[in-house]
Order: structure tokens, then C-alpha cells, then sequence
């Protein structure tokens, strides 16, 4: 019987886009590589956009001493009430004189500071207390979770209010506030991430092949779990600088003469009818920012979500 | 006896982002009422997607029904209006699918799943409905079905669920069952439960049933006559016996070859088909299993073989040679791959 | 179900505890005299006669342990304390204030729900249609423009600008106050106050339940038991009402019920925007003149009744979702 090797190659991979009924699920994810989730990042319009409008923001702040000569909140009560495009105010002046323009980008630096720091310490603390909850678990885990539990059963934003009515305001004040109350929903998300990965199929794998738990908690366990935590983070970060915003309105933030963009909100108002730049100016930078956070949020939360198309 | 479905000649793609996926290619077979046909291929074969075209149940952006003809009971059914075709999905053709857990609504009771069936195509009422699903649920062995039939899913276990939804998919006494892969996702001893009640399931109403599966110890069992598909296209189609006992297409010689025979234990080593499925973009030339075929030559490269008659009325292969494939034994073929392996 | 109830009810025990202790805690023990607190935190120093005076009043003299007992029996007595700033009992405040914001929140959850589902439902049937996408961008903004911004927006559009133009009556919206005069608790004689308020309360809220509605229905139209349902021949209206929106609708109910927390902090400052009587605008006011018992007093009432309804919302899952319900699986 004659015979004949094929001398072609091999058909190419299967690649399949067809919905196949018989396909098992295979829902255990091993790390999904660093390119493939900004490569879905990038194909997301809105994300890429808000990346783009926050690192303009992030550098107008970082050189805020180079694109504007004026200084940050100094009162100059001859050039009150400047309109917009006034010579000398771009962005026009408020009641007491201050220089819009360059109120707004130092109150950019007050409110990524904010952010940043809030979010750095509500995820150091959040990473090192689930972590702990969810590799020793037994009753440390219980009685750390049922805190945390407690903890977020209370209203973030009136507890915040409370704590720095009585304590005073202050960036300071707010920075921890905020962080403080900030690191339950991280550590909870990191444990249950580490949780479900500790019991997967491929760290069984690996222990089977016989690595070592330091191996497999830095080469399988961590990569997974950061993910979720990132993003939850970025998200936080999103929602303090908000929350510092809306405590500044209210007076209990950042006070004079650091320029916040919440408490020239509230300056504005007192304007309002008169001259609505005064109080439009701050509010649209802040939507801005906050907007452009929560595209980039979004998008990196579908970015490494593999399921979502 | 006229057929209960004639498939013609069909064409089922889908569009998407790596290019245009050719499901199924151009398969045509018939269903004649009261037998049991089975549809065996690997994933990827289009075994599912071809049955999921006459159900209708394919969306038609990205997918795409190019050509042929559906025939069921005289009408076709892809030129028919889709209130029509409503009327005909799960009254006179039902389908049951691999995952009863996935499958069934975790938010109703079966009752009420099952009773959806006769309320939709007949008009029942509520009482009569759930009374009819107790009987139902009595027919496919489910103790205890007054009590059950308020239950939820995920208060069943799985054999149960499966069971619960053959049940529900013979309500309206359907003229063919179709069953997609139904014991694959079930525990061994399940499995051949489940098989049981559609066999019994099939003389109780006197239906067809089109059996889709991988597995073929599944067919061994029930089929009457059996198709084999891969990469969208026919292999072979015969009686079972045919198909087993006589296989004419490498491919069917391959996947019988590769099942562990207890007879055989420790005698040889399992023999594979060699290679990886092919992609349904871009299909091999010529015969679309050429690349992986044992016995390969020159026009199995170049030309596309038909689906022909190759022994007795009806024993149909689409090789090129299946005539000579009548000699070959199990350790010829099992050979053959050794070769062929160490060269690689 | 039971056991998962009581556990559920178990919790909010030690939560409240928990939360009244924090805020003693904040009220006597954080640095920051009280008395000074009291005396106006002016910044001078406080007359000895004066501040005998209060201690004695407040019982601030007493040790520690005596102070909270004290505190316990005062508040589950209803006495919250008295303002420094008005000399009312925090109690009549908030008889006065907390059936205006109620009034608020009932409407803007009304709104949330019965818009945000609708737009979501129709969004993810009509997926990738311009009505879809331009939802799409029109609820992602409402959700990350703060709350403060939109309803200073609202007001200059609808209110404000309208007014300088001398727009007719009907063509305008009041910017300031809240109506006196309630028909059946929720419904105001001079409505036209209720409608920028509460349609600024919602905005956050109706995005997130829009954008997650659309989320869960597109999730559940690929699940396998919405195939399953056509494969029986249902008609395509039923297949998405009845099962897959009843589906759909699970998590977007969890949404609804947190969003409370979101309620409360967007009422602070919608109320303030708005002039609005409510708590929040209260608290708002009571916080810049460092008014320590109305905050402190109002906020244990807002928490108790933000912990009681989180438990309402996680008891409702049973309702809505059989497994919780019912649990184990039999065989």
C-alpha cells in the first residue's frame, strides 16, 4: 500500500471564532500577559482619551511654575472680578483677586496629591491587611473580616465629615481621613482574589511540580491578584479626589490660601449670578479630571476582565 | 417512507474579527421519522452550529446561512417567516443542550420551564400546565414529581437536570428530538441513565432523534444511522454497523483506531490521527483532512471529494479512495502513524 | 434562608455599636477640647466660670466610663444632644428636617430605578445603535460629574438663565427652596421646587443602574438559558422580560441598595446647592459653624438608618434569587 508523507505543513492552529456548543469552559485564567491587556486598553476610545486628558493634567501640574507667573492663591484685591480673556487673567480673577488661571493648575497639584497619597495608603493598608487575612486565614481571617465588615456597614462620607468636624480641616487631615477610610474595599478584594487563586487548578499544578511557596506566591499568586487591586485603587483614587472636592466645598478640606478646586467652588458661588465664571472655571477642571478617571477606571477594569468583549 | 427533514446542500459561516469562519460546508442528509441519527465529530466539526441552523437559533449577524435548503415535513425552513418557525421550534423539533445547569433558568421552578412549553404551543392554563409537568417529570424517572416540579434547578442534581430537560423538551411531542452533546457534561454512570430515558423517551412519543455527540460509545448504543463530520464537511454517513464494523474514510478509521479496546489491553499502544484541527478560516485545499491523513496522495491535495455512495444503497464516503480502504485493518493503520511519527 | 437571615440581623448589632462608639469616641475623647468646641472654638481662651459652667452642664467632669454610659442612655432616650450654635434640641432638628430629605431620597430612588433600568434595557437591546452610544457617553458623564457641578448646571440652565432672559413662568424652575405643603408625603402643591433637586440627587444613581442594567442584560442574552428559552419556541419579548431581565435585574438591585451610601454624601451637598431643608443641607451648615452635636446627631441617625436599610436590601435577595433562598442542593 503506497504511502505518502504529507509533505505540507500542517494546517495552522485551529482559531475559531464560530460559538462551538461542545467547548469546555476552562475558566481558571493563568496571568494574562502585560501586552495583551493594553492592547485592549488602547482599542477602548474613551480610556485611551481620559489616559491622554489626565496625563496632560499630571504634567500642567508638575509644571505649573513654568506655564503660569502668577502665584497661587494670592489676594490682589485691586484686580477683583476679572472677566475671562481679561489681559493679564486668562482665566479671569474671583472676588478677592486671585488669578484664576494659575489657581487652577496649582489646584491641580492639591488634588493628585490628595489622590495619590489617599490611594497609597489606603492600598498599602488594604494589601498588608488582606494579605494577612487571606494567608493565615482560620479565625484571623474571620475576626479581621467581620472588622472590616463592620467597618463598611458605616456611611464613608458621614463618618469622614464627623471625624474632621471634630478634628478641623486641612489637606493633611483629609489625606488620611480619606485613606483611612478607603482600605477595607481593597483589602477585601485582594483576599478574595487570593483566595480564589490559592485553590486554582495551576497553583495545584505548580505545588505538584514541586515549587516553593515563595515561588508560587511571586510568579502565580501575585501577578493575578495585583490585578484587581490596581484597578480598584485607580477607582479609589478617582472617588478621593472627588470626595476631597466635596469637603472642600464644604469647607472642611483644603483651606485658603492653597487653592483647591472645591473650595474655589464654593468661593464661585457667592458670585454666582454675577460673574459664573468664578464658580464654572474650577467646576468644569474638576469634571474633567474626574470624568477622565473614571474612563480610564473603566477601562482598565474591562481591559483585564478576558471574559468581557 | 418519506423523510421527516432533508438538509441539502448547507452553508453556515460566521463573521468575525480573524475572518469568516466556514462552520459548516455544504452538508446534505435526511432524518426519516421513528430513527435514532447521530452526528459525530470533534469540536470544531460544525456539528452544533448545522444543528443550531434548523432550529433557527443562529444570529445572523455575524453569522451567515449562504446556501441550501431545509426541509422539514415538505416545508423549507429558511425561507419561512420567523413567527412560522417559532411555532415549529420546540413544538414539532426541540432541542436539548450540554449543560442542563447553564441550560435552564435558575430564576423558575422547573415546572413552570417545562409548563412554558405547553402554555406557549398550546395554550394551556396554569394548573394544567404544572400537572402536565408532574407527568412529565414522572415519565423521565424523577421520584417524587409533585413535589419536585416546584423545585429549582439548582436543587437537582445533574442526571436529574438532564433528565428535567428531555422532559421539557418533549411537552409538545415533538416529531424529532434533538440531543447536543447531552451526557457530556454528566458523571459516567449518569450518562447512561440519561441515554436510557431518550431511548425510552423515543418509543414513548414515537419521535426521531438526531444525536450530536463526541463520544462513540454514546452512538454504539443507540444510533440506527450515523454521519461522521469534520472541519464543517461530511466523511462518511451509513448505518451504524456500516459506519463501525466497515469504516470507509480515514478519518472514521482514525477516531475508531484511537478508542482503548479493553480486549486489547496491553497489547498495543493507542493510535492517534496525527496533526491538530484545522482552522475553519483557512481549510486545507483539496480534501480538507488531507493533512492529516495516513494515506494522503497527489488529488487528495488538489481535489475536493464528493460525498458518494461507496458500498451497498446507501454507505456514503467523501474520500477519494474509500474503496480501497476496505483492506486496511486496524494494525495496518496503527503502522502506518508509527511511521509516519518517527519521521517527524 | 433562616439561618442566613438571622446572621444578617446578627451583624447589625455590633455595627451599630460599633458606629455609636466611633462617634462618642469623636465627640469626647478626640484631641480638641470639647469645651472649646462648645465655647465657639474662637480661638480665645476660655473663662474658668464659663468653662465649670459646661463641664458641670455636660457632664464632662465625670470620668470617661460614666460619660459613655451617660451617652447611651441619652441617645436610646432619643436625647441627641443640643446645638451649640442655636440651643435647640438636636431632636427637633431633626423632626424638622428628616421627612424632607426622605421625601428627596424616595423620589430619587423612584427615578433611579424606573429610568436607570428602562434606558439599560433598551440600551442593551439596542446595542451599538447611535441611541446606544450616545447613552453610552450621556450616562458615563452623569456618573463622574460631581454632584455639586451638575446641580449648579441645572440651575444656571434651568433657572438662572431662563430667569435673566424673562422666560414666562412656565418655562422657568425655581433654583432655591423647598415646597411647604405635602399631599400624601410625597407630593408637593408647589412642585416645581421638588424637580431640579431630585432630578440632580438621581443623576449619579441613574447612570450607574443605566450602565449596569446594560451590563447584566448583555451578560445574561449570552447565557445559555436564554437559548435554551428560544429553543422552546417562547416569543423574543417574553424570552427577554421574562428571562433574561428577571435575571438581569439581581445585581442591578444590590446596585440600587447601595447606592444609599452615594444618596446620603450627593443629599449633603444637593441639599446645600438647592437650599433644600433637609438633614444634609443641616449638616452641611452645622459643619462650617463647627457645630458638633447636630453633625454627631445627625449622622447616628443617618447611619442607623443607612444600616438598617442595607439590611432590607440583603434580606430582599432572598426574595429575588431562589438559591439564596433555598440553598443546598438535593438529590
Amino acid at each position: 500500500m503506497a504511502i505518502s508523507v504529507p509533505d505540507r505543513s500542517l494546517a495552522e492552529e485551529h482559531i475559531g471564532g464560530a460559538p462551538s456548543t461542545d467547548e469546555t469552559d476552562y475558566s481558571v485564567a493563568p496571568a494574562t500577559p502585560k501586552g495583551d491587556v493594553w492592547r485592549r486598553f488602547r482599542r477602548n476610545r474613551l480610556a485611551m482619551i481620559g489616559l491622554v486628558v489626565i496625563v496632560l493634567i499630571v504634567l500642567a501640574a508638575i509644571f505649573a511654575d513654568f506655564l503660569t507667573t502668577g502665584q497661587p492663591g494670592k489676594v490682589n484685591p485691586g484686580d477683583a472680578n476679572q472677566r475671562l480673556f481679561s489681559p493679564g487673567h486668562p482665566l479671569g480673577t474671583d472676588r478677592v483677586g486671585r488669578d484664576l488661571y494659575t489657581d487652577v493648575l496649582y489646584g491641580a497639584r492639591v488634588s493628585l496629591r490628595i489622590g495619590l497619597f489617599a490611594g497609597l495608603i489606603a492600598a498599602s493598608i488594604g494589601i498588608v491587611v488582606g494579605a494577612i487575612s487571606a494567608f493565615y486565614g482560620r479565625w484571623i481571617d474571620t475576626s479581621i473580616m467581620r472588622f472590616t465588615d463592620i467597618l463598611l456597614s458605616l456611611p464613608y462620607i458621614l463618618i469622614a465629615l464627623a471625624i474632621i468636624t471634630v478634628v478641623g480641616p486641612g489637606e493633611r487631615t483629609v489625606i488620611l481621613v480619606l485613606g483611612l477610610l478607603g482600605w477595607m474595599a481593597i483589602a477585601r478584594v485582594l483576599r478574595a482574589s487570593i483566595l480564589q487563586v490559592k485553590e486554582s487548578e495551576y497553583v495545584e499544578a505548580a505545588r505538584a511540580v514541586g515549587a516553593s511557596n515563595r515561588r508560587i506566591i511571586f510568579r502565580h499568586i501575585l501577578p493575578n491578584t495585583i490585578q484587581p487591586v490596581i484597578v480598584y485603587t485607580t477607582l479609589f483614587i478617582g472617588a478621593a479626589v472627588l470626595s476631597e472636592a466635596a469637603l472642600s466645598f464644604l469647607g472642611v478640606g483644603v483651606q485658603r490660601p492653597t487653592p483647591a478646586w472645591g473650595l474655589m467652588v464654593a468661593e464661585g458661588r457667592r458670585s454666582l449670578a454675577n460673574y459664573p465664571h468664578m464658580l464654572f472655571v474650577p467646576a468644569i477642571a474638576l469634571s474633567i479630571l474626574v470624568t477622565a478617571a473614571v474612563f480610564v477606571g473603566d477601562g482598565l477594569r474591562d481591559a483585564l476582565d478576558p471574559k468581557l468583549k | 417512507m418519506e423523510p421527516l427533514l432533508i438538509v441539502d446542500d448547507l452553508h453556515t459561516g460566521f463573521h468575525t474579527d480573524g475572518g469568516y469562519v466556514q462552520a459548516v460546508d455544504g452538508i446534505s442528509y435526511e432524518i426519516y421519522p421513528g430513527e435514532t441519527f447521530a452526528i459525530v465529530g470533534e469540536s470544531g466539526s460544525g456539528k452544533s452550529v448545522s444543528a443550531l441552523t434548523i432550529m433557527g437559533l443562529i444570529n445572523v449577524p455575524p453569522g451567515e446561512i449562504k446556501a441550501g435548503r431545509i426541509e422539514w415535513k415538505g416545508r423549507d425552513l429558511l425561507t419561512l417567516p420567523e413567527d412560522e418557525r417559532r411555532a415549529i421550534r420546540g413544538k414539532e423539533i426541540a432541542m436539548i443542550f450540554q449543560d442542563p445547569m447553564t441550560s435552564l433558568n435558575p430564576v423558575h421552578t422547573i415546572g413552570r420551564q417545562i409548563g412554558e412549553m405547553s402554555r406557549t404551543h398550546e395554550g394551556t392554563s396554569k394548573k394544567e400546565a404544572r400537572q402536565k409537568a408532574v407527568d412529565l417529570l414522572d415519565l423521565v424517572g424523577i421520584p417524587q414529581p409533585d413535589i419536585r416540579v416546584d423545585n429549582y434547578p439548582h436543587e437537582f442534581s445533574g442526571g436529574m437536570r438532564q433528565r428535567a430537560m428531555i422532559a421539557m423538551a418533549i411537552a409538545c411531542k415533538p416529531s424529532l428530538l434533538i440531543a447536543d452533546e447531552p451526557t457530556t457534561a454528566l458523571d459516567v454512570t449518569v450518562q447512561a441513565q440519561v441515554l436510557e430515558v431518550i431511548h425510552n423517551i423515543r418509543d414513548e412519543i414515537d419521535s426521531a432523534v438526531m444525536l450530536i455527540t463526541h463520544d462513540l460509545g454514546v452512538v454504539a448504543g443507540m444510533a440506527d444511522r450515523v454521519m461522521v463530520m469534520y472541519a464543517g464537511r461530511q466523511a462518511e454517513l451509513g448505518t451504524a454497523d456500516e459506519v463501525f464494523y466497515e469504516p470507509r474514510h480515514p478519518y472514521t478509521l482514525g477516531l475508531l483506531a484511537s478508542l482503548p479496546r479493553v480486549d486489547e489491553a496491553g497489547v498495543e499502544r493507542l493510535v492517534p490521527i496525527i496533526g491538530h484541527p484545522p482552522s475553519l478560516i483557512n481549510k486545507p485545499s483539496g480534501c480538507v483532512f488531507h493533512p492529516r491523513c495516513p494515506f494522503v496522495q497527489d488529488m487528495c491535495i488538489s481535489e475536493v471529494p464528493e460525498l458518494r455512495v461507496v458500498e451497498g444503497d446507501a454507505h456514503m464516503s467523501a474520500c477519494h479512495y474509500a474503496e480501497t480502504l476496505r483492506d486496511v485493518s486496524r494494525s495496518d493503520l496503527a503502522a502506518t502513524v508509527e511511521e509516519l511519527e518517527e519521521l517527524a | 434562608m433562616t439561618g442566613y437571615v438571622i446572621r444578617r440581623l446578627l451583624l447589625v448589632i455590633p455595627v451599630v455599636w460599633g458606629a455609636l462608639t466611633i462617634l462618642f469616641i469623636l465627640f469626647f475623647i478626640v484631641p480638641g477640647d470639647p469645651v472649646e468646641l462648645m465655647a465657639g472654638a474662637s480661638g480665645r481662651a476660655v473663662p474658668d466660670a464659663t468653662r465649670q459652667a459646661i463641664e458641670q452642664q455636660f457632664g464632662l467632669d465625670d470620668p470617661i466610663i460614666v460619660q459613655y454610659g451617660n451617652f447611651w442612655k441619652r441617645t436610646l432616650t432619643g436625647d441627641l444632644g443640643t446645638s451649640y450654635a442655636s440651643r435647640r434640641p438636636v431632636a427637633d432638628i431633626l423632626k424638622e428636617t428628616f421627612p424632607n430629605s426622605l421625601r428627596l431620597a424616595i423620589w430619587a430612588i423612584i427615578i433611579e430605578t424606573v429610568v436607570g433600568i428602562s434606558v439599560g434595557v433598551l440600551s442593551a437591546i439596542r446595542r451599538y445603535s447611535l441611541a446606544d452610544n450616545v447613552t453610552t457617553v450621556i450616562t458615563a458623564l452623569a456618573a463622574s460629574i460631581p454632584v455639586f457641578v451638575l446641580g449648579f448646571i441645572f440651575q444656571q440652565v434651568f433657572g438662572v438663565f431662563p430667569n435673566e432672559q424673562g422666560w414666562p413662568e412656565w418655562a422657568r424652575l425655581p433654583v432655591q427652596g423647598t415646597p411647604e405643603h405635602w399631599n400624601f408625603f410625597l407630593f408637593p402643591s408647589d412642585w416645581q421646587y421638588l424637580i431640579l433637586p431630585m432630578i440632580v440627587l438621581a443623576s449619579v444613581g441613574t447612570a450607574l443602574v443605566a450602565r449596569m442594567t446594560r451590563t447584566t442584560m448583555l451578560e445574561v442574552s449570552r447565557a445559555d438559558y436564554m437559548r435554551t428559552a428560544r429553543a422552546k419556541g417562547v416569543k423574543e419579548r417574553q424570552v427577554v422580560l421574562r428571562h433574561g431581565l428577571r435575571n438581569a435585574l439581581i445585581p442591578v438591585v444590590t446596585l440600587i441598595g447601595l447606592d444609599l451610601a452615594n444618596l446620603i454624601g450627593a443629599a449633603i451637598i444637593t441639599e446645600t446647592v438647592f437650599n433644600w431643608r433637609g438633614m444634609g443641607r443641616q449638616i452641611a451648615t452645622s459643619i462650617f459653624r463647627r457645630d458638633a452635636p447636630v453633625v454627631l446627631g445627625l449622622t447616628l441617625v443617618l447611619v442607623v438608618a443607612y444600616v438598617l436599610i442595607n439590611l432590607l436590601v440583603d434580606l430582599s435577595y432572598g426574595f429575588f434569587d431562589p438559591r439564596v433562598r433555598i440553598g443546598k442542593e438535593k438529590s
